[in-house]
């Protein structure tokens, strides 16, 4: 080991091998070849993630949230309104197929005309006030 | 780390942050957490082997490692980036370690047994004279004032200059001196039957 005298207060001295040696084999060293690095590093940032400083210091504020997900949200944006377009688009050939034909009977056709003199909302709610079975038939029999 | 022979040491006792360093602290500063990836992997290692000098408990002290690197972020903008970012980490580990061994008082540990799992197996023989070792070192160890005993351990062991030590325990480093000088002699003093049994 180092000769004991061999010291100063100014500067370290001389590391002592041996010594250092005995307290390794003993076992003394830091047991790191147990820690897994890889694991420990990454709960680290994932925490760190979550605690994120703001530009003072202060914890995180509403506006960092946002400015994180403005991508997200403009690529939702966008999906929604090309799948707002789709929707209508597809929309236009359905009513062309519910368009009244002339090879239907006379009375839906009769129907269909007086049906379509009025908004939809009110010709579903005189079919529910007033709608009946019997009502039904008695104007079919017509 | 400091002149003379011994193993290499793990961190160098530059003043100032290296480039890469300091451009991390400055990104950390502005709110780049991702930067800060650098310095935990650069001081992650270091900082472990500080707290298990503390905790003498591996598990405890990948908390405490975690814990002081949360904090560290947490408190980036008081830091001064003209100065290395280990010493100022390290000092935390410290604290917060001391602070987790009080409120964890309850739980026994004992660091050489800890530690001496990481080994190999050896053979009756050579675990018989290993455990009459381990058994003697870690008398003599535990007979040093707790001081004296992280002073030695971080010095020969892990390879920290004596400002470095200094700088963690809020100490001088001419004090750590004085304490590794004190640790060294006594340790010498205790172990001196082995050397004769050796010889």
């Amino acid at each position: 080991m180092t000769d004991p005298a061999h010291w100063s207060l100014d500067r370290d001295p001389p590391r002592d091998s041996a010594l250092a040696g005995r307290l390794r084999a003993a076992g003394g060293g830091a047991p790191d070849s147990e820690v897994d690095w890889d694991r420990l590093q990454s709960a680290i940032m994932a925490a760190a993630g979550g605690s994120r400083p703001g530009v003072h210091g202060a914890e995180r504020e509403w506006w960092d949230v946002v400015v994180r997900w403005r991508r997200a949200a403009v690529a939702a944006s966008v999906a929604a309104i090309l799948g707002a377009g789709g929707m209508v688009w597809r929309g236009g050939p359905a009513a062309e197929e519910l368009a009244i034909s002339e090879g239907t009977a006379p009375e839906s056709v009769a129907l269909a005309r007086v049906v379509a003199d009025y908004p939809d909302d009110a010709v579903l709610v005189s079919f529910l006030d007033n709608a009946r079975a019997d009502e039904f038939t008695a104007w079919g029999d017509r | 780390m400091s002149e003379g022979a011994g193993p290499p040491t793990p961190v160098a006792p530059e003043p100032t942050p290296d480039a890469e360093e300091a451009q991390a602290l400055s990104r950390v500063q502005d709110g780049d957490v991702e930067a800060f990836d650098l310095l935990v992997r650069r001081y992650m290692r270091q900082a472990y082997a500080v707290a298990f000098r503390v905790l003498g408990h591996r598990e405890d002290a990948e908390d405490v490692v975690q814990e002081a690197f949360l904090a560290a972020l947490a408190n980036i903008r008081t830091f001064d980036t003209s100065r290395r970012f280990g010493p100022w980490l390290y000092r935390i580990v410290v604290t917060r370690g001391l602070n987790f061994r009080k409120a964890r008082s309850r739980r026994t540990t004992d660091p050489l047994d800890d530690a001496g799992a990481a080994s190999g197996v050896p053979g009756p023989a050579a675990e018989a004279e290993r455990d009459e070792l381990r058994a003697s070192i870690g008398e003599a160890l535990a007979n040093l004032p707790e001081r004296q005993r992280m002073v030695v351990q971080l010095f020969e062991l892990d390879g920290f200059s004596g400002a470095e030590i200094g700088a963690m325990l809020g100490i001088s480093p001419g004090t750590v001196r004085w304490y590794l000088h004190e640790a060294r002699q006594a340790l010498r003093g205790m172990l001196a039957h082995l050397q004769e049994s050796a010889g």
